[in-house]
């Protein structure tokens, strides 16, 4: 593991909004609504089903269902599925960012290693001279 | 020998299945040779392991997809849907927003990350981000760890499913034959049959030479191909299957008398004894009385006197009268509801299932069935907790649900094979697209799936003892009633693409960890593009047959092998890469903490199943036990280790000093 070069005690400036990579910032951002949505969805589902479909015994007689779908299943995950969707087209077209992803500089992370064990082994050798 | 009963998939004789297969693989071999010609214009190791970052919409969205509906989507859900009932909308409901959570929390941000140091695996993103070698191989173990589980079940699954669709194909039977007499007997293949083993090979050879020759994008092509089959084969599934039901309404209805079949142990007794030993095979059904089969009710006959009716129980497995003896013991299913036996009946599918000779049946036991077996709880199949032969709260209770609400949506975020298609896509553009397309799919895909094996239920009872083969037998069943029974062949297919779509992304993920992660970023930084080309080719190839060799005696529990492989990386990576691309403070000790505290977390719940509390004393189970885990709090493992994991990296991050600045600044801020 790499040492940290910083210690705990050292006040460090906050950086400036400004200065924040707006990659980072819309992705952040719109992970948050994301987020928000799932907590939805859960809480919806799982409250609906639990008290509309964890009755029990059900004659068949008894049986509230629309189109063939037990009712319970139908308002609890049917129509939240059709409305994530909406939302997800929403999310999609509307709200979502189009980014600039920058260049893929392949093959950096490697070239980096690589020089710095050159240098590591230049160090050494000067060291031994 | 009396061989009494088979268990034909396809109708026999029929090439149909055999051809489907063939077309098939010719069209995942051509698209390898294409994708071939691409390794040779762009850099290797990128083009080899990612696609060089290219993918456009329709390849990213249907690799995403595709990937993400493993063998288990086809084969395992079906099974759980036919024998659970409608509570396994719920189970499966978080799909709703599985799009947009598994690509929208991280695909941006982890496509941009990627870019800036050139990472290709999760590993390198893991290490560029720290600058630390140890973390990236700390990623690199968890990940080979895990996958490799996953990468012999998935064999498993691919093969069974090869096995049904070619069992009846003539040719392949004469093959099989060949086989069983040149296997040689070692105890190694004791147990496995011919016929799995020779799909397996088949299976194998197909998935491991494509994947080999093509790298990443053959991997791509073919998971579009695979993706387009099968939402193409739900589709034609779902109408057929309502039309054989006369409507979903009628499903529904029928299944809301239905109790689920019992377990019995039961003694079988010939009326004499015979001179050969007889064999019962499995899934044989028996009806006592025996002459009751002939003639069957027609279609639309349902009205049976009660009187009429006989007992009518089905083979679990093979059974064994030795020559000169009268009886065998063994356990059986005994479907109880009446209009389960009558649809037996009147099903000409079954017709060739019926055990030709006598049997009387003698019940020596009732096995427990523990929620939703007895008559007061009629209708069980129709709403929560569902039943369940081994679980006394049912199959989904409230807890279970809320856990597989995170299963889905969170645990699919902190999957590596998804993390390394999000940084394979070419723009942000792509990627919301891509959303859009997955959330469509996925809704052509699973809903309809319960909708399918719920009318499965109703037109084909009796499988509960080997419901994992419900998917190609009602594939069979829908097109053979409408009397296209080539049909079926495509049908199967979809299932046989999924763990296909997998394996191979799986066996790459695999390959890049050696060659990338250990090999070049660790033994030798400097090794030349054409070492590193060839030894992607014998590492993909390595280890695409040795998960072949281990699947030729695989595992049991194929789902819950797949479960525990998708919980347990969610726990190990979600943290570490949410803070690593998220939060500038995290730091290398909170990072890797996060990462060992949900794995421990995790393998803690599943070795705490195999202990349970019996008489007052600490009990040790079989290993088995070690995919029915401990429920803490009546959580899934995968909360207990989401939860731990991100507490622990916090808390750690917090206690430790704060990371380089240049790191910082590298990733966080503008350029």
């Amino acid at each position: 593991m790499s040492a940290e070069t910083t210690s705990p005690s050292a006040p460090r400036p906050r950086p400036e909004a400004d200065q924040s990579d707006p990659v980072y910032l819309h992705s952040r951002r719109e992970a948050r609504v994301i987020f928000g949505l799932w907590a939805a969805c859960l809480a919806w589902t799982v409250t609906y089903c639990y008290l509309h479909g964890f009755a029990g015994h059900v004659e068949a007689s008894d049986l509230e269902t629309v189109w063939g779908v037990p009712s319970w299943v139908f308002w609890g995950i049917a129509v939240p599925w059709l409305l994530a969707d909406a939302f997800t087209i929403w999310f999609c077209f509307c709200y979502m960012q189009d980014d600039d992803l920058g260049e893929a500089h392949e093959g950096r992370d490697v070239a980096e290693e690589v020089a710095a064990m050159h240098a590591h082994d230049r160090d050494a050798a000067e060291g031994r001279r | 020998m009396t061989c009494i009963a088979l268990t034909p998939l396809l109708a026999a004789g029929s090439n149909a299945a055999l051809y489907t297969f063939l077309v098939y693989t010719l069209c995942v071999f051509a698209l390898a040779a294409a994708s071939n010609r691409l390794l040779k214009k762009k850099s290797f190791l990128s083009e080899y392991f990612l696609g060089s970052r290219s993918l456009g919409v329709w390849a990213f969205a249907l690799t995403f997809a595709a990937t993400s509906a493993s063998g288990g989507s086809f084969t395992g859900f079906p099974a759980k849907i036919y024998t659970h009932g409608w509570i396994l909308a719920l189970w499966i409901a978080s799909y709703m927003v599985v799009p947009i959570c598994t690509m929208g929390f991280l695909g941006k941000r982890i496509n941009q990350v990627a870019r800036i140091s050139g990472a290709i695996t999760v590993p390198d993103v893991v290490r560029d981000r720290f600058q630390s070698a140890g973390f990236g191989l700390l990623a690199v173990g968890m990940i080979v760890f895990f996958v490799t589980f996953n990468l012999v079940a998935q064999f498993k699954a691919g093969s069974v499913l090869l096995e049904a669709l070619l069992k009846d194909v003539e040719v392949f039977q004469n093959a099989t034959d060949v086989v069983a007499q040149s296997k040689p007997n070692i105890e190694f293949l004791e147990g496995v049959s011919a016929s799995y083993l020779l799909c397996l090979f088949a299976f194998g050879i197909a998935v491991v030479f494509y994947t080999t020759y093509g790298g990443f994008h053959a991997v791509v092509w073919t998971d579009v191909m695979q993706g387009v089959v099968m939402v193409v084969g739900v589709m034609i599934m779902l109408p057929l299957a309502l039309y054989e039901t006369g409507g979903l309404e009628a499903a529904t209805r029928e299944m809301a008398q239905m109790s689920p079949p019992r377990r019995v142990a039961a003694r079988l007794t010939l009326d004499a004894p015979r001179t050969e030993k007889t064999t019962l095979r499995k899934n044989a059904w028996i009806a006592v009385p025996h002459d009751w089969t002939t003639p069957p009710l027609d279609a639309g006959d349902s009205e049976v006197d009660d009187s009429e009716r006989p007992e009518l129980y089905r083979t679990i497995k093979e059974v064994v009268i030795p020559a000169g003896r009268l009886s065998a013991d063994t356990e059986l299913l005994k479907i109880v509801t009446p209009r389960d036996i009558d649809q037996v009946r009147r099903t000409k599918l079954f017709e060739k299932d019926f055990a030709t000779l006598p049997f009387a049946v003698d019940e020596l036991k009732t096995l427990p069935y523990e929620h939703g077996a007895n008559p007061e709880d009629r209708g069980v199949f129709l709403t929560g907790p569902g039943p369940d032969p081994e679980n006394a709260g049912g199959f989904l209770p409230l807890m279970a649900a809320v856990s597989f609400f995170f299963m889905w949506a969170i645990s699919g975020t902190g999957q590596p094979h998804n993390m390394v298609r999000l940084m394979a896509f070419n723009s942000s553009r792509t990627l919301r697209r891509s959303i859009f397309t997955v959330a469509i799919y996925y809704t052509l895909i699973y809903f309809p799936l319960v909708i399918i094996f719920c009318c499965a239920r109703v037109l084909m009872p009796g499988m509960e003892g080997d419901p994992d083969r419900i998917m190609p037998a009602m594939a069979v069943f829908l097109t053979e009633n409408i009397g296209l029974g080539w049909l079926a062949g495509l049908l199967v297919a979809a299932p046989f693409a999924a763990v296909m779509s997998t394996v191979d992304s799986v066996l790459l993920m695999i390959s890049s960890a050696v060659v990338r992660d250990i090999y070049q970023r660790n033994v030798d930084p400097e090794v030349s593009q054409r070492t590193i080309k060839w030894m992607s080719y014998a590492v993909t190839l390595l280890v695409g047959i040795g998960a072949m060799l281990g699947a030729v005696n695989p595992p049991r529990f194929l789902q819950d092998i797949i479960v525990y492989v998708g919980s347990g990386l969610a726990a190990c990576f979600l943290a570490p890469m949410v803070y690593g691309l998220y939060w500038r403070r995290t730091n290398t000790p909170g990072a890797v903490t996060a990462m060992l505290g949900g794995f421990v977390a995790h393998l803690t719940m599943h070795v705490a199943g195999m202990f349970r509390y019996e008489d007052g004393s600490l009990t040790f189970l079989e290993a088995k036990k070690f995919f029915d885990p401990y429920y803490l709090f009546e959580l899934h493992p995968i909360l207990i280790g989401l939860f731990v994991s991100f507490v622990a990296g916090y808390i750690v991050t917090k206690l430790t000093p704060p990371p380089p600045e240049h790191l910082v600044r590298r990733y966080f801020h503008a350029a």
